[in-house]
């Protein structure tokens, strides 16, 4: 009797042991989404009043062929949340979208916004923000060289400086560089992670894009 | 703490190779946190182990040790963003965290049990060492921090016959307090435990 309840007590304990240390069999996907922002407090003495936003969203890739494939299922709720929060933050007036296609796509999500062409003069802004998408797990890019934008700062031509290294796939970067950026690395970026890897991607970035201006009050 | 635990497995030896009057119980912990610990997981959690051994000095009085395992998880959403500088960059992430604790106290006890029959309900005890590990992890960072600290645990309880034999079944309450030691606060754990146990 002692014996069988002494067994019965033993595969009990070891059932418990063996469930225990790191329990969490609760958690979804969602919930290894992440916002990480990360800026230069000397580049925001001064915050900037006006912004433009580049209307791509750049796609990081890796160099062996192993990339997601990705066909701008997300670049709306991506370049439209960012370009809301912009407006939210600096007023209609004082954003400006920069797009290098003649038909801009996708369709602003505010008309109020002045969109500029490749061909047109850049108007003096403070900062210019853009957006993009890590396609390859533990990709390396180094720096991303959009087009240039046609403007009066020189680093127009050589912008977004995005220093990816070690990123999960699907993660979405917004980087802002602002007129007083101190070295090559951007005053702010922004690390969505995990925004392509279930059905509810929309929502997410949405989400995601939302808390990474909530949670950076410096901005302007 | 070297010499606690030193002592405490010289005690738990003895307890073997003694012909006294003993009490062993394996028990169920579930565990509640309070004050600082309630702040970083504050629901119930149902996850834990502790063994009982002691030997009676007299027919009210028995020392021994206890050693147990207790694991604390939580997920929390909407908590406000994590603050890191670092190199002159400043940084925040959010996301939902999984909040982790695994305590490990090893205590010696003493008790004091009242007169009442074969029911023996006792009150209790423990001083000793507490390994705190704890872990938050947000996406696929992690923080962690662990520490050894001093730990002092009061107890009561009551051991009830289960038949003829010298079985039974624990039950108790008890209180874990771990001094602040290392990156980590001070620690507070209320425990239910729910046992089998042998006193002859």
């Amino acid at each position: 009797m002692k014996k069988t309840a002494l067994k019965f007590v033993m595969v009990l304990a070891l059932a418990v042991v063996l469930t225990s240390c790191y329990p969490g069999g609760d958690i979804t996907v969602k919930d290894l989404d992440t916002t990480s922002t990360f800026y230069k407090k000397i580049d925001f003495t001064t915050p900037p009043k006006s912004v433009i936003i580049y209307w791509d969203v750049a796609q990081l890739k890796g160099e062996d062929g192993d990339d997601i494939d990705y066909k701008g299922e997300i670049d709306d709720e991506i370049l439209n949340t960012t370009l809301d929060n912009l407006v939210s933050l600096y007023g209609v007036d004082q954003v400006y979208i920069f797009s290098n296609n003649d038909q801009v796509f996708p369709v602003p999500s505010n008309p109020g916004v002045r969109v500029i062409k490749r061909n047109e003069q850049v108007p003096p802004v403070d900062a210019a923000v853009v957006p993009s998408i890590v396609l390859r797990e533990n990709t390396s890019v180094g720096i991303i060289y959009p087009p240039c934008l046609p403007g009066y700062w020189y680093w127009y031509c050589y912008p977004p400086v995005v220093g990816v290294t070690s990123y999960g796939v699907g993660t979405v970067i917004l980087t802002m560089n602002t007129k007083l950026q101190s070295g090559s690395d951007p005053s702010w970026t922004a690390l969505m992670r995990g925004l392509l890897s279930s059905s509810s991607n929309g929502s997410r970035t949405v989400s995601g894009v939302n808390k990474a201006f909530e949670q950076s009050p410096y901005l302007n | 703490m070297k010499k606690i635990f030193i002592t405490a497995f010289l005690l738990i030896g003895l307890m073997f190779n003694s012909n006294a009057q003993s009490f062993w119980a394996l028990n169920w912990d579930i565990t509640k946190g309070t004050g600082e610990t309630s702040d970083f997981i504050g629901n119930v959690n149902f996850r834990g182990l502790s063994f009982d051994g002691r030997i009676f000095v007299n027919d009210d009085i028995s020392v021994g040790g206890q050693v147990g395992w207790k694991t604390m998880y939580e997920k929390l959403t909407d908590l406000p963003p994590i603050e890191i500088e670092e190199d002159g960059i400043s940084g925040d992430i959010s996301g939902t965290q999984m909040h982790y604790l695994n305590i490990f106290p090893a205590l010696v006890t003493s008790h004091y049990y009242f007169d009442s029959g074969n029911v023996r309900p006792y009150i209790g005890l423990g001083l000793g060492g507490v390994w705190v590990e704890q872990r938050n992890e947000i996406g696929l960072r992690s923080f962690y921090a662990d520490s050894f600290a001093f730990g002092v645990q009061p107890e009561i309880g009551v051991f009830v016959p289960l038949g003829l034999n010298s079985s039974g079944i624990n039950l108790a309450a008890k209180y874990l307090y771990g001094t602040s030691a290392g990156d980590l606060d001070s620690l507070g754990i209320f425990t239910f435990s729910i046992g089998f146990a042998f006193m002859n």
